[in-house]
């Protein structure tokens, strides 16, 4: 750990001039992924605290839902409304970590940390989500999809602050969030994927979301696969194809946590059953 | 007179005489007071409100803070430290390199080969070069940093067969092989002839971390000419030789007093903090404290050896074994530890617990730039278990015996002559241990859906209580207060297994009083015997026979006493929860504290020692003799869950069976089992230490993982007691067999599932999915 300072601002505005000085400058708020970056050193020389100027309220409008920068993976897992409009989130955030990191950790923190495994992004990303932000010009949004540049790094590139992240409502389709870790918890996803699919009267796929991590540098969208999805019918068969051509698309590495080839035949795994998953509960919320 | 067991169960029949005082004495005989009761641990309360001060959590007025700077290369010469500037920094007090170690600079178990601070040759990452003291831990970190090292890179070598050929790197000595070894017992090509089914195999098994909760560390003072150390260990006599030897001073001037420790697993018998923290202290004058992080404690500290091990086992076609041939070498990385020690209980256990008459093993210990390797519960057991029990699977699949009657039938039995040609006579609990897990073989889950694959396997050990071949005493105090009180002195250290609690029983047991009327005091090398290390699961047998024979003493002068009030002999007496009465004649009773009331009175102090060695021989070079005076034996059967898409393994439930001999405090034994069956677990499936060209590339727990609560499995442990005729009250030993064959279990449990043999741990999803889609391609 080298040494560093601590700011509190007192308003956005303050945060935003902070993060904007030349020296190398984090935003902390849950801290379980910034206080580990800090005990590496890094150089950070500045910690930006913003846990007085956000607020962690999960809120209801008519076509989305919007989550305060500071709510927890504890508070969205438990928020009732994202049960109902977006539960694949609410499943992703339970597979984060343990408890104790639930409790702490944010979900803006969560995309900010852009780490290409984060277990919430390919649910946020199946969803639709826009992330909300405020850089030194205004507050600007950005499809969830567009914002991460590589892993660790952000369409912020450090400048700017999350304030909210809106989730579209799911009126229509399914949705299923799995991930292959390597124990049951506090395990860094090995590869997870969320899927999204709409169906019309005839089963016959109107919509494909598929979004997987820890396959590339990034949250993947797998979008080969999903347009080949379009207008198919929805079974065992046809997501079992998806499965093995996302098997191909995806771009894993070898690390220490896993190897590039079971990271490129599990991701295949997990397409096939979140699609069978996602379409089932399309057809019952159908009838 | 102390009960003996076997003659106590035969007294049942003459229960049935009417008489209230013969009543009551045979009622004294049949069963303990103290033994055999699941008391709640002495360390319990304290622990469980959080109040108990660890090494960590003890400061001293003045302390500074100690920091090591480690090498960061596996293999090379330190030509030079620059210490001037980290020296000049704030709040540095003091920076130390080898010139500042006023001993031999040298430490070890069985060989004396690892440097306090390095002097010039650097054997692995982690050696340690330099040892900065500051006032606070912040200064000692930056100082750190501000050292300036130059460092001759050599060429390293880190894979124990390549070390053993010609014109490989040499870690230590003239050769990398430290140890050879071998048990040649009757003649196994002959054995072979008659063999109808042969099963050739190569196993391999890697590194383990021991992940105690609780890093090393150490606090010391050097004040008077005397050198105090509160260390987290599981060896404190050990460590004050070696802190005396490297310090240059008596044995005498050194106090080592084991810290309340979180854990050890075998990892805590090595020289840690405790030499560096004394060296700090007695250089500067000042308290020190030594404190390993998570990262360090990995890198620096010694691991489970890994091995390679190629075995051919031979059957008739009516399942009797008939000879097994088997080669180990193992890695003991840039130091030799326990590894010498290690190797030799490998051998002496490459067999199983079965009878074979024809047995060749040869084993080999290696150096590397490795990691060292050293003690870790299990001691080079949970290796060769991992290859004979799938040994076992795999020849009882070819005779077509079903794997449990196979065992059963070549299981060691009283009679049996193991393969360093000893004679078993007594507490032989295999064949129990294997019904009693067999009783559980009731409804197989074989439900099938979709991905998923049940499969049930089983595993058996055996293990010798004890150091293999060697004198290991344990001495022990016990004094019996004015108030009939007693105070227990022994130099066991309880590092979480439960000793003090064990020990407190046995001695309340011994004595004819109440578990609550003993108070123990342990591991403190100013005021406790040497009751030798924990380890090789040998204190409630080794230090619990020595606290049995010091307590028996004590009684003796407590007994000559109350013979004179009761007017008999002290051999007719016996004690019994405070009472002490004629045996034949119970209502001849006074009692414990009155006796000793009179002992005081009369001049005659009941303070007492006691000792016990267990009885063994040398291993000549043919590997004959008695290495152990006694085993524990263990069977364990895995149910386990494949998922076939993604080579995840689910452990659905173990029910472990272990013949401990007598169980002192039975739930203390199940936590025993417990945790030893998730430690296999982990063996088997989960920690996966990679070690690439001697760097440790999984320092820490999000990357080295252990299994979680959501991950442990449901243990169901069965505790056989075959009373050890020479354990304290039949007791053998149940520490390190708990994980010995839940690897093997599991591997089995495997096979059943999807037909598929893992023989490289761990099992890892990669490893298994690799597997099965070979087999189906």
């Amino acid at each position: 750990m080298t040494n560093f300072s601590v700011v509190r601002p007192n308003t956005i505005e303050q945060a935003i001039v902070m993060l904007n000085t030349g020296i190398k400058v984090k935003v902390i708020a849950g801290g379980t992924d910034v206080v580990i970056q800090l005990r590496k050193g890094l150089g950070i020389e500045q910690v930006v605290d913003v846990t007085g100027i956000l607020d962690r309220t999960i809120e209801e409008f008519d076509s989305y839902i919007s989550i305060g920068a500071l709510a927890t993976h504890d508070d969205v897992m438990n928020s009732q409304s994202i049960r109902k409009w977006a539960g694949v989130l609410a499943e992703a955030c339970s597979h984060v970590a343990a408890p104790q990191i639930r409790n702490l950790g944010t979900i803006a923190g969560n995309i900010a940390n852009a780490s290409p495994a984060g277990d919430t992004l390919p649910a946020l990303m199946s969803l639709g989500a826009v992330v909300v932000y405020r850089d030194q010009e205004c507050e600007k949004t950005i499809a969830i999809e567009d914002f991460f540049t590589g892993p660790g790094r952000t369409k912020l590139a450090g400048k700017g602050i999350i304030t909210c992240i809106r989730v579209p409502k799911m009126f229509q389709g399914g949705a299923s969030f799995l991930k292959i870790g390597k124990r049951n918890a506090l395990a860094i996803s090995v590869c997870n994927c969320a899927s999204f699919v709409l169906l019309d009267s005839e089963r016959k796929i109107q919509e494909a979301r598929i979004a997987l991590g820890s396959v590339a540098p990034t949250p993947f969208r797998a979008k080969q696969t999903e347009k080949a999805l379009l207008g198919q019918v929805a079974g065992e068969a046809v997501f079992v194809k998806a499965g093995e051509q996302a098997s191909g698309e995806v771009v894993p590495i070898t690390d220490v946590r896993s190897t590039a080839e079971y990271r490129k035949q599990v991701a295949g795994v997990l397409v096939r059953r979140t699609l069978l998953a996602a379409a089932e509960q399309a057809s019952k919320r159908n009838r | 007179m102390p009960v003996n067991i076997a003659a106590s169960r035969d007294v049942k029949g003459l229960r049935g005489i009417r008489n209230a005082a013969w009543e009551r004495g045979v009622a004294c005989l049949l069963e303990f007071n103290v033994i055999g009761k699941s008391i709640p641990r002495v360390d319990a309360k304290e622990k469980a409100l959080g109040r108990t001060k660890f090494g960590a959590d003890m400061k001293l007025p003045g302390m500074l803070y100690a920091k090591v700077l480690r090498s960061q290369v596996p293999h090379g010469w330190l030509r030079s430290l620059d210490i001037s500037k980290a020296s000049a920094m704030p709040g540095v007090k003091a920076i130390l390199t080898v010139k500042d170690v006023p001993g031999r600079n040298a430490y070890g178990t069985t060989i004396k080969d690892e440097p306090v601070l390095v002097a010039d040759k650097i054997r692995k990452i982690g050696d340690p070069l330099a040892l900065v003291l500051a006032e606070t831990e912040k200064a000692a970190v930056l100082a750190l940093e501000m050292i300036k090292t130059e460092i001759e890179e050599l060429p390293g070598v880190f894979d124990p067969l390549l070390a053993l050929e010609e014109g490989a790197p040499l870690v230590n000595q003239k050769s990398n092989l430290l140890v050879e070894r071998k048990i040649v017992c009757g003649d196994t090509q002959q054995g072979f002839s008659k063999a109808d089914y042969v099963v050739e195999s190569e196993y391999r098994t890697h590194h383990q971390e021991h992940a105690y909760i609780e890093p090393e560390v150490s606090l010391a003072q050097a004040e008077g000419g005397l050198i105090t150390v509160w260390a987290s260990t599981q060896n404190p006599h050990y460590d004050r030789g070696e802190i005396a030897g490297n310090l240059g001073v008596n044995v005498n001037q050194v106090r080592v007093i084991q810290a309340p420790t979180g854990g050890g697993f075998g990892g805590k018998l090595d020289i840690s903090t405790q030499i560096l923290a004394a060296l700090g202290a007695l250089k500067t004058g000042c308290p020190v404290r030594l404190e390993y992080t998570r990262e360090e404690s990995m890198i620096a500290s010694a691991k489970r050896h890994p091995a390679v091990i190629r075995v051919k086992t031979g059957a008739t076609r009516d399942g009797k074994l008939v000879a097994i041939e088997e080669e180990i070498v193992a890695d003991t990385g840039a130091y030799a530890s326990y590894g010498p020690g290690v190797i030799l209980r490998s051998m002496v256990h490459a067999a199983g617990p079965y009878e074979v008459p024809n047995v060749y093993i040869w084993v080999r210990l290696v150096h590397t730039n490795n990691p060292t390797c050293g003690a870790m519960r299990g001691f080079g057991v949970p290796q060769v278990a991992f290859a004979h029990e799938q040994q076992m699977d795999m020849l009882a699949e070819k005779i077509g015996m079903n794997p449990v009657e196979f065992r059963l039938l070549n299981c060691q039995k009283a009679g049996t002559v193991t393969p360093t040609g000893q004679h078993l006579l007594h507490s032989i609990g295999i064949e129990k241990t294997i019904e009693a897990v067999r009783e559980k073989d009731e409804v197989r889950p074989k439900d099938c859906r979709g991905a998923k694959r049940y499969g049930r396997g089983i595993g058996c050990m055996w293990y010798g209580i004890g150091y293999t071949s060697l004198p290991n005493p344990s001495g022990a105090f016990v004094t019996v207060v004015e108030d009939g009180t007693a105070i227990v002195h022994t130099g066991c250290a309880d590092i979480g297994q439960g000793s003090n609690t064990t020990f407190t029983q046995i001695a309340a047991e011994e004595l004819g009083v109440e578990a609550a009327d003993v108070y123990v005091y342990s591991a403190d090398t100013g005021m406790t015997p040497d009751g030798g290390p924990t380890s090789a699961s040998r204190q409630t047998y080794i230090s619990g026979n020595a606290v049995k024979a010091a307590a028996a003493n004590a009684k003796q002068i407590i007994h000559n006493m109350a013979a004179k009030l009761l007017n008999c002999e002290p051999g007719e007496l016996s004690g019994y929860g405070g009472s002490i009465f004629v045996t034949d004649d119970p209502n001849r009773v006074v009692s414990f504290k009155e006796a000793i009331r009179k002992c005081y009175e009369q001049g005659s102090l009941p303070i007492s020692s006691g000792h016990f060695v267990p009885q063994t021989t040398p291993l000549d070079a043919q590997g004959q003799g008695v290495p152990y005076a006694t085993y524990a034996y263990a069977s364990q059967i895995a149910d386990i869950e494949v998922d076939t898409e993604t080579g995840k393994v689910q452990v659905l439930g173990v029910r472990a069976a272990h013949d401990v001999g007598r169980a002192i405090n039975p739930r203390n034994v199940e936590g025993q089992i417990e945790g030893g069956c998730v430690m296999g677990q982990g063996l088997a499936l989960y920690e996966d230490l990679v070690v690439q060209d001697g760097e440790i590339k999984t320092p820490s727990f999000s990357t080295y993982l252990l299994p979680t609560t959501l991950d442990a499995t449901n243990v169901d442990p069965v505790i056989v007691e075959e009373d050890e005729p020479s354990g304290p009250f039949g007791a053998k030993g149940v520490g390190e067999p708990s994980l010995i064959p839940t690897p093997a279990a599991i591997a089995n449990a495997i096979y059943d599932a999807v037909g598929i043999r893992i023989k490289e741990l761990p099992i890892t999803p990669e490893k298994l999915l690799a597997q099965l889609k070979k087999k189906t391609s």
